[in-house]
C-alpha cells in the first residue's frame, strides 16, 4: 500500500458506516438459501464444468455445420447454377450448350453437373478423359463439341493416335462428329497432313533383273 | 495451524454440496461480510438486503458448478455481489446516485454513528463526499476502491475477484485514486471544509 492509497484508508476508516447485519433478515434468507439447497438438491442436474463446456461446444458445432448444410443446400438448389454459369470463364459455350439442349429443371441441373466435371478435365488438362467424354453417345453433343475443341487444343500425336483407332472402329466419316473435330483440330495445330500415306513405290532392283520389288519399311 | 484451517474450510465447501448443516455454516461464515460490503456500496440498508439475498440465492443455484477452496469462494461471492451492485445501479439508472441516501438521512441518525471528535456537519460531509466521489467512478474503478479500502483485499485477490492482473488492479485503482483526488480539490474550491484526507 503506498503513500496514497494509506491516506485514503485512513479516511475510510475515520467514516462511520451503517452497515451492521440485520439478524431477522440473516436468518429469514438461511431459512430460504436451504430451501433452495434442499431443491437444487432434488432437481438441479449436476454438470461437471468440463462437460458442460464441451456440450457447449458440440452445440456450436452443430449449429455451425447445420447452417452450412442449410446455406450449401440453398445454394445448390436456387443461385449454385445460375451463379456457377454466370461467372464462368466459357460462359457463352455453356450457355450454347445448355440452349441446345433446351434443357429445364432437373435435366439442366444434370447437364450443369456434367460440364462442371469436364471443366475440371479441361482444367487438368487431361487429355485421355477428354476423349473419353468426346466418344461418348449418350452425352450431350453440344458437350461433346466442346469437350473436343479442348482435346484439339491440348492433345499431342498419341492423343491423335487414340482418336484415328476410336475414328476407324466407329467408322466415323461425319466430318462433324466431335471426334473428327478433335483429330483435325491436332492435326492442324501440329502440321500434320490428314491425307492417306502413299502406296510404297516399287524400285527396280539390279539384282532381280529388272523386275520390281516392294521397297521394305524402314525398321 | 494455518494449514489445517485452509484444509477445513475446503473440507466444508466439499461438505456443503451434500451435507446441509455444512452448507448453513458456509451461509453464516460469508453473510456478514457480503452484507457489509452490500451496505457499503448501496444507498439504503433494504436495498443492501435485497442485493444480499440475491447473492446467496445465486450462489446456491450454481454452487455446484463451483470449483475450488474457500478463498476461491470468498472471491466467487465478492464477484457476485459485485455484478449484482453494478446490475442494480445499471436498472436503475442512478449510478452517481448513491449518495442521496447521505444527504436524505437526518443529521441526527448519522450523529448516533460519528466519532466524537468528528462535529456532525463535519461527518455529514465525509459520508457523502466519499458515496459521492465513488459513485462517480466507472462501475470497475467502483468495483476496485471498493474491494480495497472497505474490504481490504489486496491486488492479487481483487484481481480474483474481477479477473484481472494484479498489475492491472494496481494501476486501474491508481487512477481511481488520482479521480477521486481532482473531486476532492474541485469540491473544496467550491465549498471548503475543515478535513482533508490527502494532505
Amino acid at each position: 500500500m503506498n503513500n496514497e492509497e494509506q491516506k485514503f484508508q485512513q479516511f475510510v476508516d475515520s467514516v462511520r458506516f451503517e452497515d451492521a447485519p440485520n439478524e431477522a433478515h440473516r436468518d429469514k434468507l438461511e431459512k430460504q438459501v436451504l430451501e433452495t439447497w434442499d431443491h437444487e438438491q432434488k432437481y438441479g442436474d449436476y454438470v461437471e464444468p468440463v462437460s458442460l463446456y464441451v456440450r457447449k461446444l458440440a452445440i456450436a458445432a452443430s449449429f455451425l455445420v447445420v447452417c452450412g448444410l442449410l446455406f450449401y443446400g440453398i445454394e445448390s438448389m436456387f443461385i449454385g447454377e445460375q451463379n456457377y454459369v454466370a461467372h464462368h470463364p466459357e460462359k457463352e459455350a455453356i450457355e450454347q450448350i445448355i440452349e441446345s439442349e433446351a434443357a429445364t429443371g432437373a435435366e439442366k441441373k444434370q447437364l450443369v453437373a456434367q460440364i462442371k466435371d469436364v471443366w475440371n478435365k479441361i482444367s487438368a488438362r487431361d487429355t485421355d478423359a477428354l476423349v473419353a467424354v468426346v466418344e461418348a453417345d449418350e452425352t450431350a453433343y453440344a458437350l461433346r463439341k466442346w469437350a473436343a475443341k479442348y482435346v484439339g487444343k491440348y492433345g499431342g500425336t498419341e492423343t491423335l493416335n487414340a482418336l484415328e483407332s476410336a475414328i476407324e472402329q466407329m467408322d466415323i466419316t461425319n466430318p462433324d462428329n466431335p471426334l473428327m473435330i478433335a483429330a483435325d483440330a491436332i492435326r492442324d495445330r501440329l502440321g500434320i497432313d490428314s491425307t492417306p500415306e502413299p502406296e510404297p513405290q516399287a524400285v527396280p532392283d539390279a539384282n532381280t533383273n529388272g523386275s520390281f520389288e516392294a521397297v521394305p519399311e524402314a525398321d | 495451524m494455518e494449514a489445517t484451517q485452509t484444509e477445513s474450510q475446503g473440507c466444508l465447501i466439499e461438505q456443503a454440496r451434500t451435507d446441509k448443516s455444512a452448507f448453513a455454516a458456509l451461509f453464516r461464515r460469508h453473510y456478514d461480510e457480503i452484507y457489509r460490503y452490500c451496505a457499503r456500496r448501496l444507498p439504503s440498508a433494504a436495498v443492501a438486503e435485497d442485493i444480499t439475498s440475491q447473492v446467496f440465492l445465486k450462489m446456491v443455484k450454481t454452487f455446484s458448478n463451483f470449483m475450488g477452496d474457500e478463498t476461491a469462494f470468498r472471491c466467487w461471492l465478492f464477484r457476485i455481489a459485485c455484478n449484482e451492485i453494478n446490475s442494480h445501479y445499471r436498472k436503475a439508472g442512478r449510478q452517481t446516485k448513491a449518495y442521496e441516501k447521505i444527504k436524505n438521512e437526518s443529521p441526527t441518525e448519522l450523529a448516533d454513528t460519528t466519532d466524537d471528535c468528528d462535529s456532525k456537519e463535519e461527518a455529514i460531509a465525509k459520508r457523502e463526499f466519499l458515496a459521492e466521489a465513488i459513485g462517480r467512478l466507472k462501475p470497475e474503478h467502483q468495483d476496485i476502491v471498493s474491494l480495497r479500502f472497505y474490504e481490504g483485499l489486496n491486488s492479487t485477490e481483487i484481481g480474483d475477484v474481477l479477473e484481472m492482473k494484479p498489475a492491472t488492479v494496481r494501476s486501474q485503482l491508481a487512477r481511481a485514486l488520482k479521480t477521486i483526488k481532482e473531486y476532492y480539490q474541485n469540491r473544496q474550491q467550491q465549498t471548503p471544509g475543515k478535513w482533508c484526507w490527502y494532505e
